[in-house]
């Protein structure tokens, strides 16, 4: 992703999913929604979170991307913890959780700084704007008296 | 004189934002306004399918499987839905809201229908995938001593944390889902590539249009090569975007070097975990990508070495368990391994040989599709065809080295099929490239028929799919209360075996369905009574001196729709257990009874 406020967005909406996940997963919830909610944080977060360095401008490639990439990462996370018998998912998830949340939450601080370090420019231009259409109506009133004679 | 820039290029400038916001607000509404049609169709389809539901009846399916049991309405919604899709995709300026939302419709009528309509999750042989999970789950670990799956482990693993974080612990609740999650992850990995190739947003979703309504195979389900051929087209879509070669150089172009670092790592990762889930598509990445490689598609060179070497790297030290126990390659006749030997022992009934030709009636139509969309492409003079003609035709290799036990002819079409479809959608373009809603009916013709060879393809043997819940809780109850050391042996096919986290305790062969009797030639094409006893204690004495004996009605079903044993004889058969003091009843139900057996009794 490029643009900044989307990327804000996307960002606040992903550190919001992994939240809510954590808290039903720690609150040891049964519920549908929190399957479907564990269903998007686990096919959402982990690449999400490794996809900020890599443009993607394009939300269909990116969504694309980022579940192929969390689904390999919850993959080899997993395989690296059973075979060498550190299996604990618990602690596993809560990591990833956080790791993940770390690095949205830095992106989101990113692309806050890019949004207002752009701000006089989109103000400047913002009020160019304004000024070229009131020049341009008192041009065309000033037009429209010197027809009037 | 000093050339003034363009009226069009600065009217922007002239426009005050509140009449901009105006304007876009009035676009909006305009574009509402155009879409509402459409829309309502889609709309009045998914309401059609969805009350459609309750009146779906899976408990008597014959040998045509579900087609013949759906309504009326749950025909009609679906065909609103293929319409409204084509009506959608020929509007002038399509609405890619609109788009994505007749997909997921889509994908939800056509893999979500049994899922809804069942309490348990279809194919018995999801069960053995089942039973990986909950042994990981409750150990902590695995064994490779135990199967080939503790050695690629990765799905595996991956679902079982993930019932960690979702609360279900045990995938029967989930699993039926997901052959609606990867068709649905596929279809958008699929219409993001075809917009990499061609960058037009219409062919990327009549690519993954096609993709979902020809996925005929059944391998989308809860199981590793699902899991690694969505990985893996991540895979070939980071490589396409960020690593284009001489020959591709028209794609997104070749990004700055840290992206383009940041792609190869991204590779190594997808390809890693691919390696560490399934045996087979490893191999078919790396081919891939050797080809892309060698026709100048993709760079560096080397990514492909590297990319062999982690396959290589996690199959050496497998090297002889495979080659013990399956044999590294079956052959390289391409015929013999494209065949399932077992199918031709069989003599099924009208409805399991019309599903099977509209499976290879759907497979032809897809290819030739394919071939129009490349020709077409050709001729046009464009350059989009050779990426997914080359991934389409990797695929039929592995018929070349492998049986893949029987099923190598499937693997084909569901490793060629995403590339397929971007060819099949070259091929559904208009003439001169503009799409009018004129075209709508063209398209909802092809895809139409498309879906009428689908559904028999697909759902077409549901009558053995389709696990009763009592068959399932029979399957558990086996596993949590049978002796460890014991043997369960199967009056037919069609049981839910190595379900539980105890399965390594018990005895028998690993592959699907056995042990069972009518795998025993003299069970077969007769009648079945008190006789045959001996010879049922026989077979199960190979494997122990103690052991358990499954029937099942869905078992009843299976012999009666392939012909392996004539009607009511696994029922007699039963009742000659039941009545011989040699077996006892261990479990009972209405679908599903399990008999123990000891030795000396």
């Amino acid at each position: 992703m490029i643009e900044p406020r989307r990327r804000c967005a996307v960002d606040c909406a992903l550190l919001a999913l992994a939240a809510l996940t954590l808290l039903m997963a720690l609150s040891g919830t049964h519920s549908p929604v929190r399957a479907v909610l564990a269903v998007l944080a686990a096919a959402l977060l982990p690449g999400a979170a490794a996809l900020t360095t890599l443009r993607l401008d394009d939300a269909l490639t990116w969504l694309a991307v980022t579940v192929s990439v969390s689904l390999a990462m919850l993959t080899l996370l997993a395989v690296v913890t059973v075979e060498v018998g550190w299996w604990n998912p618990t602690a596993l998830l809560l990591c990833l959780g956080l790791a993940s949340g770390g690095v949205l939450a830095w992106d989101l601080r990113r692309a806050l700084g890019e949004l207002s370090a752009t701000a006089p420019d989109r103000r400047r231009e913002h009020e160019r704007h304004h000024e070229h259409g009131q020049r341009r109506e008192h041009g065309q009133r000033h037009e429209h008296e010197r027809r009037q004679g | 004189m000093t050339a003034s820039p363009p009226i069009h290029r600065l009217s922007w400038l002239a426009v005050p934002p509140a009449t901009a916001a105006a304007a876009q607000a009035s676009a909006a509404v305009r574009a509402l306004g155009r879409l509402a049609p459409t829309t309502a169709v889609g709309i009045a389809g998914v309401l059609l399918w969805a009350t459609s539901l309750g009146d779906i009846r899976v408990d008597s399916l014959g040998d045509y499987g579900l087609p013949p049991a759906l309504p009326v309405r749950w025909y009609a919604g679906l065909a609103l839905v293929v319409v409204g899709y084509a009506a959608a995709l020929c509007q002038r300026r399509p609405s890619p809201w609109l788009l994505a939302g007749f997909l997921t419709a889509t994908v939800v009528i056509l893999y979500g229908t049994v899922p809804l309509c069942t309490d348990v999750p279809h194919y018995p042989w999801v069960y053995k995938h089942i039973g990986v999970v909950r042994y990981i789950d409750v150990h902590g670990s695995i064994d490779p001593g135990i199967d080939i799956y503790h050695r690629w482990p990765g799905f595996f693993a991956v679902a079982a944390l993930f019932g960690q974080l979702a609360g279900q612990r045990n995938p029967v609740t989930y699993a039926a889902w997901a052959e609606v999650f990867f068709p649905l992850v596929q279809a958008g990995i699929v219409a993001a590539t075809a917009r990499t190739l061609t960058g037009r947003a219409r062919t990327a979703a009549t690519a993954a249009f096609l993709f979902v309504i020809t996925n005929w195979v059944g391998q989308s389900y809860f199981a590793p090569q699902a899991f690694g051929l969505t990985m893996g087209l991540g895979l070939y879509l980071v490589a396409l975007r960020f690593l284009t070669g001489p020959r591709s150089s028209h794609l997104a172009g070749t990004p700055p070097g840290p992206a383009r670092r940041a792609a190869i790592t991204i590779i190594c990762v997808l390809q890693a975990a691919v390696v560490v889930s399934h045996q087979l598509t490893p191999y078919l990445l790396v081919a891939g990508m050797g080809a892309l490689s060698a026709a100048g598609y993709v760079r560096p060179r080397w990514l492909t070495a590297v990319l062999a070497g982690l396959t290589l790297a996690w199959l050496v030290p497998n090297l002889g368990y495979v080659q013990h126990t399956f044999g590294l390659l079956s052959g390289t006749n391409p015929v013999a391994n494209a065949t399932n030997a077992h199918v031709h022992e069989f003599s099924p009934l009208p409805g399991k040989i019309f599903n099977a030709r509209a499976g290879y009636a759907l497979t032809v139509s897809v290819g030739l599709l394919a071939v129009i969309g490349a020709w077409r492409d050709l001729r046009r003079g464009n350059r989009v065809a050779g990426i997914p003609l080359l991934l389409a035709v990797v695929p039929v290799g592995i018929v070349f080295a492998q049986n893949y036990g029987g099923e190598a002819s499937l693997r084909v079409v569901l490793f060629a099929l995403p590339f397929a479809a971007v060819l099949g959608a070259l091929a559904l373009e208009p003439t001169g490239g503009v799409w009018r809603l004129r075209q709508a009916p063209r398209v909802s013709a092809v895809t139409g028929a498309l879906v009428a060879m689908f559904l028999p393809a697909f759902t077409g043997q549901e009558e053995i799919n389709i696990m009763t819940p009592d068959t399932v809780r029979a399957a558990d109850y086996f596993d949590a209360h049978a002796e460890a050391g014991s043997v369960l042996l199967l009056a037919g096919p069609d049981f839910p075996l190595r379900y539980g986290p105890r399965y390594p305790e018990f005895r028998g062969p690993s592959s699907d369905d056995d042990p069972n009797l009518l795998h025993t030639a003299g069970f077969r094409h007769r009648q079945l009574g008190a006789a045959d006893l001996d010879g049922v204690v026989a077979v199960l004495r190979q494997y122990s001196t103690h052991g358990y004996l499954a029937f099942t009605t869905s078992q009843e079903v299976y012999a009666e729709v392939f012909g392996l044993a004539p009607p009511g004889a696994l029922g007699s058969l039963e009742q000659a257990v039941a009545r011989s003091p040699r077996f006892q009843a261990f479990f009972t139900s209405p679908t599903a009874r399990i008999y123990s057996y000891q030795a000396g009794r």
